[in-house]
């Protein structure tokens, strides 16, 4: 392709500045935290003490332990509850497949606070008392989706070049085109396309 | 749009409901999803009552006679709630303005001029960052963007500024924010429309004489433009919605709907207000979203999903 040597050297250095931009807050927060220093972004030696603390931190390692129960249980609840409806999907016709899937859309395209003001509002309701159940719950919702609609198929949306590898259950049969609207080539489609936290998560 | 696609009929080629597959997935989102949605509806034509909960309504007739079932809503429009909306609006669009500026050099370069041996991996390098926490990287901006923090230091050990920079908890640091988290939604979808791109159509454009600005503009931008909606919507929807980046990184004067929303459920305890506020959001993100379908279907746009 004719690109000039000016423009593609533009481009690249571009594309790198891109790169430190969506890592530098990682590779900062990572560096910083064998930092001596309390308070300062200042360099005052090497230390582990901060994860020495960390482990003898029990508020800390309780919310650890929260965190890794809320993942672990949305999870299994999730793919147990999502996956049959990711077969049937992906395998059959049937009556009522578009109401399904416009469903399906809902939770992860309305705004997460939405979402969460609502379950409140039910849970105030029934009287149900907060806990890291419904915590739980409130993951599952848009997580059973995310199953639901993406483990049933391989390849459909032409925007996930990662993704043109035939579905594992057999091509999935052709939708009704232009479809309902939803957000997410992305969301939910990156590698492990199963997994409960598709990065929006922000309990864990 | 739920109804409607309810109501549209079923393909002709139909078996049964597969109940027992289904029902699961219909099950957990009608109690937890749809229920509790309606149920905020409802709630958000009520009124406060004295201890934070509901006031109760004794005379349905009278309560929409009078306007008060309304009253959340008309409230929403008035004076520092509507500015708070349209700051919203404001963010969300510079953000996405923001990503598309910043995206397109990087999708065009990974899709058409990087070497083939190193695409895989830099896509991958784009994606990665967003395997960690969303509420760690903005915590990790707090870290950054700090009158003592790192920016500071190296502006003022380069001598540009003599006086800290305040950044953190500003509408800057919100945007700052707000692009970082959505960049990837931006890239992605316009690398997928780049890559698609046909290259003999850009030498057939050159070999007849267009410029580079040209071809550009005149073949390369026009082909892209469904990547380029798809992620738009990608980052404006969330941006609108946002709250946890205008938490942390912003200040009084940053608040955003997301945080208005929040507010009224968790500190300002008036539930009816918070979920008219909801239900607009909601409304807001549906539009734009039905609206992207229907150009999809007669443009041919990318579908999102």
């Amino acid at each position: 392709l004719r690109a000039g040597r000016g423009l593609r050297r533009l481009l690249a250095v571009h594309s790198g500045l891109v790169y430190v931009f969506l890592y530098a807050p990682i590779v900062i927060l990572v560096v910083f935290s064998f930092n001596a220093a309390r308070q300062t972004a200042f360099w005052q030696g090497f230390t582990l003490d901060w994860y020495r603390r960390l482990l003898d931190n029990d508020p800390l390692l309780r919310a650890v332990r929260n965190s890794l129960v809320v993942a672990g249980a949305t999870t299994a609840a999730a793919v147990a509850l999502g996956t049959p409806a990711a077969l049937a999907l992906a395998r059959l016709g049937f009556r009522g497949k578009r109401a399904t899937r416009t469903l399906l859309y809902l939770p992860v395209i309305i705004p997460e606070v939405v979402l969460g003001a609502a379950l409140l509002t039910f849970f105030g309701a029934v009287e149900m008392r907060l806990s890291l159940w419904t915590v739980v719950i409130a993951h599952v919702v848009f997580s059973v989706s995310y199953v639901a609609r993406w483990c049933g198929r391989g390849s459909r949306g032409s925007t996930q070049p990662w993704k043109r590898r035939r579905a594992t259950w057999g091509p999935a049969p052709s939708r009704p085109s232009g479809g309902s609207p939803c957000r997410s080539p992305c969301r939910g489609s990156w590698p492990a396309p199963c997994s409960s936290s598709p990065s929006r998560s922000t309990t864990t | 749009m739920f109804a409607s696609a309810l109501m549209t009929p079923p393909p002709r080629k139909t078996a049964r409901t597969p109940f027992s597959l289904l029902l699961p997935t219909w099950l957990v989102l009608g109690i937890f999803f749809l229920v509790p949605l309606v149920l905020m509806l409802g709630v958000s034509f009520a009124q406060r009552g004295v201890y934070g909960g509901l006031k109760p309504i004794t005379d349905v007739a009278e309560h929409v006679r009078s306007g008060a079932f309304f009253s959340n809503y008309a409230r929403s429009f008035q004076g520092i709630y509507l500015k708070i909306g349209w700051r919203s609006l404001w963010m969300a669009l510079a953000t996405t303005v923001l990503c598309v500026l910043v995206s397109f050099p990087i999708a065009y370069y990974l899709a058409l001029l990087a070497p083939r041996r190193w695409k895989g991996m830099l896509l991958g390098l784009v994606v990665v960052p967003f395997w960690t926490s969303f509420l760690i990287r903005t915590y990790a901006w707090m870290f950054i963007l700090r009158t003592e923090g790192l920016l500071n230091l190296a502006l003022l050990g380069s001598g540009l500024v003599h006086h800290p920079v305040e950044l953190l908890y500003t509408q800057t640091a919100v945007m700052i924010g707000l692009v970082y988290g959505e960049l990837p939604f931006m890239i992605l979808p316009l690398y997928a429309s780049l890559e698609k791109l046909d290259r003999s159509l850009l030498e057939a454009a050159s070999d007849l004489g267009a410029g580079q600005a040209q071809v550009f503009r005149r073949v390369t931008l026009p082909l892209t433009l469904p990547g380029l909606a798809a992620g738009a919507v990608l980052v404006f929807v969330p941006s609108l919605g946002q709250f946890v980046v205008s938490d942390l990184l912003g200040g009084a004067r940053s608040m955003l709907l997301g945080n208005l929303i929040q507010n009224q459920f968790a500190v300002a305890r008036n539930k009816p207000f918070g979920a008219a506020l909801a239900f607009e959001l909601t409304a807001a993100v549906l539009l734009l979203l039905l609206g992207y379908a229907a150009l999809a279907k007669r443009r041919g746009a990318e579908e999102l999903l």
